[in-house]
């Protein structure tokens, strides 16, 4: 018989009659897949997610007391050009003080003391929210620092540094949860396949000395490691869009905002984690089924 | 055409033959006769690749057996017919899927394969017994479906290991009767068995096994 239709016959053949252990390898892979696409969407949105969270980060940049008015507005016409900086405000030294004023309210008295005003004038710079990376963030500094009439420039620098670090190790932990989950795929279905292969190894044994070539041994069991693991995908990205419509139609009001955490959903995950699952599968069937000698 | 060349086989330190040498022509039949544990089994083993010798060189039609690769084995396979001493039906399968088990590999389309196993089923008088399996049969019965599976590919060797062990002698001479019918239209035919009945008188060619080597060698 020509071999598709053979293998294919076979394969559906095995998986009607063997449908609970089927349906439960399904059920498995597409928990496994779930997973991995949840946290595969949460690895693409950690950017986002810093953002969001960093979206107010500012650089101060202290200046000179002797800064000439014809500097100040160089510096300010550069920070204005400048396409990282998203937003520019100018604090003279006067405001500084109004400002240090109304912050200690009733103690503002101690101000008196001074004859003169300590404090410096400054620009407040906010960055574009997908620039706050440390080194990107120390370099700005670094250039802004080498300006004429910039005594120095401040960030929160330990914080955006810890930040970042949290966002690594959380990507990394994903990724790592992801690659064990879809090894652990590769095993459910190598199982199964096992499984079944054990139980066809007299007729395989018989097929084997009547002639029959390895493909024809070999395809009926990808195939249906390969429907296995495509519908386990397929149950899986269900799972993960009716999730993400919870999440996102407000019936989650307990979490609010989910929204603006994932910027990132590509539809494309629907078609990826059924591949994904179908290959991982195949490969499972593949190292179940091994080497077949005569 | 085939040829065992100075064939030495151990199993477990123990040689099984010692320089054994067998010749058998194209569209011949031969037997083999030998006492049990001779190594009438092996030797058809060694012919198909299941086994393979220590020393010495097989040919079987264009195949150097003893060079085959893995991948080569079921083409070689493919064409040999071979009934098995010890049956290996599936008792989970049909006779008709038993016999049909050796086409598998064959480019044959569905309505091809129900004819081709429907006209041996015919031929061995199961046809009435397609659809029972293999348990429900007699011996005799059982050893016609392997036959039939041997034969339904039509290929161009058939051995046969104690093809008529179960059977009585009417049943015998039926098998026998379709042996000679492949054989004259070219099939080269090797069979081993202890019934001498089967080829005193015919002419062929008859091998002993014994001591590890074929110990006499003569016309039947
Ligand atoms: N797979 C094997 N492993 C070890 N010894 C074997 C094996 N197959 C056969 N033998 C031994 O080889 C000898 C020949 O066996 P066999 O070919 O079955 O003889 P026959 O078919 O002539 O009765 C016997 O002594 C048997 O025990
Ligand atoms: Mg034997």
């Amino acid at each position: 018989m020509n071999i598709v239709r053979y293998s294919l016959k076979t394969a559906l053949k095995s998986i009607w009659q063997e449908k609970w252990i089927n349906f439960l390898t399904i059920l498995s892979i597409s928990i496994a897949m779930s997973v991995i696409g949840i946290f595969a969407i949460l690895i693409m949105n950690i950017d986002s997610a810093v953002q969001h969270w960093t979206r107010n980060f500012g650089v101060v940049v202290y200046l000179y007391d002797e800064i000439t008015e014809e500097e100040k507005l160089k510096l300010k016409e550069r920070f204005d050009s400048d396409e990282d900086i998203s937003e520019v405000s100018f604090t003279s030294r006067e405001d500084a003080l109004q400002d240090v004023r109304r912050a200690l309210g009733g103690n503002a008295v101690i101000m008196d003391d001074f004859n003169v005003n300590p404090l410096p004038s400054s620009f407040s710079l906010t960055l574009r929210g997908d620039l706050l990376k440390p080194d990107i963030v120390m370099e700005k500094a670094q250039i802004i620092n080498a300006f004429k009439g910039v005594e120095d420039v401040q960030y929160g620098e330990k914080w955006l540094m810890a930040l970042h670090e949290f966002s690594r190790a959380l990507k990394t932990g994903a990724l790592a949860v992801c690659a064990a989950i879809f090894i652990a795929t590769t095993f459910i279905t190598y199982n199964t396949i096992k499984i079944f292969f054990y139980r066809r190894k007299d007729e395989i044994e018989t097929m084997k000395l009547l002639g029959t070539t390895r493909s024809y041994i070999r395809l009926p069991f990808l195939i249906e490691g390969f429907v296995i693991g495509f519908f386990g995908g397929l149950l899986s990205s269900g799972t993960i869009f009716a999730l993400h419509s919870f999440l996102t139609s407000g019936a989650a009001s307990f979490m609010p905002a989910i929204d603006s955490y994932l910027s990132v959903m590509p539809v494309a995950i629907y078609i990826l984690i059924p591949a994904a699952g179908a290959l991982m599968s195949v490969m499972g069937s593949l190292i179940a089924v091994g080497k077949i000698r005569y | 055409m085939i040829v065992l060349d100075e064939i030495t086989k151990i199993y477990d330190k123990e040689p099984v033959f010692k320089n054994l040498s067998l010749r058998v022509d194209r569209g011949d039949m031969a037997f083999i006769t030998g006492p049990s544990g001779a190594g009438k089994t092996t030797l058809l083993k060694l012919i198909y690749g299941a086994e393979r010798p220590d020393k010495g060189e097989i040919i079987v039609g264009e195949w150097h057996v003893t060079k085959l690769k893995q991948k080569k084995i079921p083409l070689l396979r493919q064409e040999i017919g071979i009934v098995f001493q010890d049956f290996r039906l599936l008792p989970n399968k049909t006779v008709f899927d038993n016999v049909a088990l050796a086409l598998t590999a064959h480019k044959l389309s569905p309505a091809a394969i129900r004819e081709t196993v429907n006209n041996v089923l015919r031929d061995i008088i199961l046809l009435h017994r397609k659809n029972s399996y293999p348990l429900n049969l007699s011996g005799g019965e059982q050893q016609r479906v392997v036959i039939a599976r041997a034969m339904v590919a039509k290929p161009k060797i058939i051995l046969a290991d104690e093809p008529t062990g179960n059977m009585d002698r009417e049943n015998a001479n039926t098998i026998m009767g379709l042996f000679k019918d492949i054989n004259a239209k070219g099939t080269t035919v090797m069979i081993v068995t202890h019934n001498e009945e089967l080829y005193q008188g015919t002419g062929h060619r008859v091998f002993h096994i014994n001591n590890k080597i074929v110990e006499r060698e003569f016309a039947g």
